[in-house]
């Protein structure tokens, strides 16, 4: 008799959310307890904080503001992007400029959220960029998995 | 009074009635202090502070379907952004105003439960 001693429950997928304003950081949080294979696991309120906690914590996914106190979304897209290219990251944003866009794109962003957002789109835009491949890392910044950037 | 509506905000939030309480509460405490913010930054003339926390507010804000207070912060946010202090003090009065209305509203318990109740 073969016993098994894996969890049969499917593992969640682990999320981190990103804005300084917690009432967004709440609203992300609500709306993602509406899927069951999702889970926040923790939170940050800065750039400078969610390199620190996504380091400790290692989502799946990262729900990131774009303006940030300290380093913007963009710029702790593009540290996360060379020491951990597999992690997707969900910019969420009240103004999604052309130049903000092409270049979360070209750093490798999963998806875009615009506010106000309902959650319909939140949902539909993590399970997309959580079903689709791993992203590869930029070409300037080398293959660095498994790196720290502390 | 503040042209908030119940209905559309609650469809954004999937039909979740008691997320929209808990937003509400958490809305009315935090957006207080970030008028208070604002303010002290008009005073101290610190521009860029106002851009930065209209910018926030207006994302908080933008939660609820509140279309004047959402425009006010959205005015006041370009104002600052473009360095106009001229602008920016009556933009930042209006804000207040309709963000204080806002939080009133949303302060009544009765404006978030159902119409029909």
């Amino acid at each position: 008799m073969n016993v098994s001693h894996e969890d049969p429950r499917p593992r969640k997928s682990r999320i981190v959310v990103v804005d300084d304003n917690p009432v967004i950081r709440d609203l992300l949080r609500g709306i993602l307890r509406h899927d069951d294979s999702f889970v926040v696991v923790g939170e940050a309120t800065s750039g400078d904080t969610a390199i620190d906690v996504v380091e400790k914590l290692r989502p799946d996914l990262i729900c990131l503001d774009v303006m940030l106190p300290g380093l913007d979304g963009i710029a702790v897209l593009r540290a996360l992007r060379a020491v951990h290219p597999e992690m997707r990251v969900v910019l969420v944003t009240g103004r999604a400029t052309s130049s903000v866009v092409s270049e979360a794109l070209e750093l490798g962003a999963a998806g875009f959220v615009v506010k106000p957002f309902n959650a319909a789109r939140l949902l539909s835009t993590v399970r997309t960029a959580l079903a689709a491949p791993a992203p590869k890392p930029p070409a300037d910044c080398g293959h660095a998995t498994g790196n720290s950037l502390n | 009074m503040s042209d908030f509506d119940r209905s559309v905000t609650l469809e954004r939030l999937g039909g979740d009635a008691p997320l929209l309480v808990e937003l509400a509460q958490l809305y009315t405490a935090t957006a207080r202090q970030q008028l208070k913010a604002i303010n002290a930054a008009l005073g101290q003339g610190n521009v860029q502070e106002v851009y930065r926390e209209a910018h926030s507010l207006k994302g908080a804000t933008s939660v609820f379907e509140a279309p004047a207070a959402v425009a006010s912060l959205l005015a006041l946010e370009a104002a600052a952004k473009s360095g106009n202090h001229a602008q920016v003090v009556p933009l930042a009065a209006s804000a207040d105003a309709l963000v204080t209305a806002l939080i009133v509203h949303l302060e009544d318990p009765a404006v978030l439960q159902p119409a029909d109740n």
